[in-house]
């Protein structure tokens, strides 16, 4: 049984009336859709203030950024990068990645903030309501543009793609929440700096059904 | 130590060509993977114009994403990945109703010889049906990893990018199909591809 030579032609003519853009277009979209998003997320930071270390100690301010820096660095490259597969990573590994990201944050502010002893400052927990929408509004345009920039592309397992790029914009907004934020409790970091990562997640998982979807 | 990646296919240069912008390379590939999706949907779902609606489908959203082609990939994992997800979304909308078993002359029978003695031909059919059975009693990640490795032809690497999965997980499952195949058509193994 061979395929009728008429698909063929349906098929040729479908694709001449709507061309689609080469890989140069793509990737010049792509680059200004990546460069917006870290404009957005860098000028709402800066938009409620930018850096305010408060009574910090030096040490807790840099060493949870930097680790909370390091978890992102891992997180978006976990995401992003593909390699030479169209396919990308298992999808085992994506949802590894979506839910560790979270984990990971939290358990490394945990460490700073004993190793530093400076947690016990209770603060209300509406404070941290501040905090998650802060940080979700710093991460809601990186997280848009990278499921654009991978729009249509994933047929096997676009939710856990989605996802895991929503833990990689989530954690770069709390690395920013962190620099903005002088409340260091457990439950505020808790709250308002990691759930929202979190939350990234689902909905990145969302986004990934609708937009990075193939087929 | 990761796989060596293979040397690109006919399929991976006119993909390369047709993403960087050469219109003419659909054609081409076209003519390259456009009869072995139609191989698969066919025996998946065992109905000659839906297969050609879905193969039709997966060529045009492979047109749609050629921008964001990687170069260097493997195109072929990449398609037959689109055709399952199709035809998974078909089924699901359950347009159409899919044998996956019986003996209505299925993929099995139609590769059997035309010519050969009738005899043969009877104990080729049998045996191609008991398959197609046992195959459709497999559990869903054994069965598809065995079919598309054994019936498609794709390598281990290629078939664990299609199902999302890692080489491993993929050779775990054909292996187990593989067994579990053997263990029922044992008497047919050991009988030189007779049925019993």
């Amino acid at each position: 049984m061979t395929l009728s030579a008429d698909v063929k032609k349906r098929v040729l003519e479908a694709a001449r009336l709507e061309p689609s853009p080469p890989r140069k277009v793509i990737q010049k979209n792509t680059a200004l859709l990546l460069a917006t998003a870290a404009i957005t997320l860098v000028s709402v930071f800066f938009a409620f203030g930018g850096i305010h270390p408060g009574e910090r100690p030096e040490a807790l301010l840099l060493g949870t950024a930097v680790g909370w820096a390091a978890i992102a660095v891992a997180a978006t490259s976990l995401a992003l990068w593909r390699g030479r597969s169209m396919l990308g990573r298992p999808g085992r590994m994506l949802y590894l990645v979506a839910l560790a990201t979270p984990f990971a944050l939290l358990a490394w502010a945990v460490i700073m903030d004993v190793a530093n002893k400076d947690s016990l400052k209770p603060c209300p927990p509406v404070l941290a309501m501040g905090c998650f929408a802060i940080t979700l509004l710093m991460a809601a345009w990186p997280l848009v543009a990278l499921s654009f920039a991978r729009r249509g592309t994933d047929p096997v397992h676009p939710r856990a793609t989605g996802a895991s790029l929503g833990a990689a914009a989530g954690a770069w907004a709390s690395v920013a929440i962190h620099l903005h934020c002088p409340l260091s409790s457990p439950l505020h970091m808790l709250l308002g700096h990691v759930l929202p990562a979190a939350a990234l997640v689902a909905i990145g998982a969302w986004l990934g059904k609708r937009v990075i979807a193939l087929g | 130590m990761p796989e060596p990646l293979p040397p690109p296919s006919a399929a991976d240069a006119a993909m390369q060509r047709y993403a960087e912008g050469d219109d003419a390379a659909f054609g081409e590939l076209y003519d390259l993977l456009a009869p072995r999706l139609y191989g698969y949907l066919l025996r998946q779902t065992r109905d000659v114009s839906r297969a050609e609606d879905l193969v039709q489908q997966a060529l045009l959203r492979m047109h749609t994403a050629r921008g964001r082609f990687i170069s260097g990939a493997q195109v072929t994992p990449w398609a037959f990945a689109i055709a399952r997800r199709l035809l998974i979304d078909s089924l699901r909308r359950g347009r159409r109703e899919v044998l996956t078993s019986g003996d209505d002359g299925g993929p099995a029978e139609r590769a059997i010889d035309p010519v050969a003695p009738a005899d043969e031909l009877f104990q080729a059919q049998e045996l191609g049906s008991r398959i197609q059975r046992e195959l459709a009693r497999l559990p869903e990640t054994q069965r598809v990893a065995f079919e598309l490795i054994k019936q498609e032809g794709l390598s281990i690497a290629e078939a664990a990018e299609v199902l999302g999965t890692s080489v491993t997980a993929v050779k775990l499952r054909a292996h187990r199909a593989y067994q579990a195949l053997r263990t029922v058509l044992g008497d047919v193994v050991e009988q030189g591809g007779k049925p019993a």
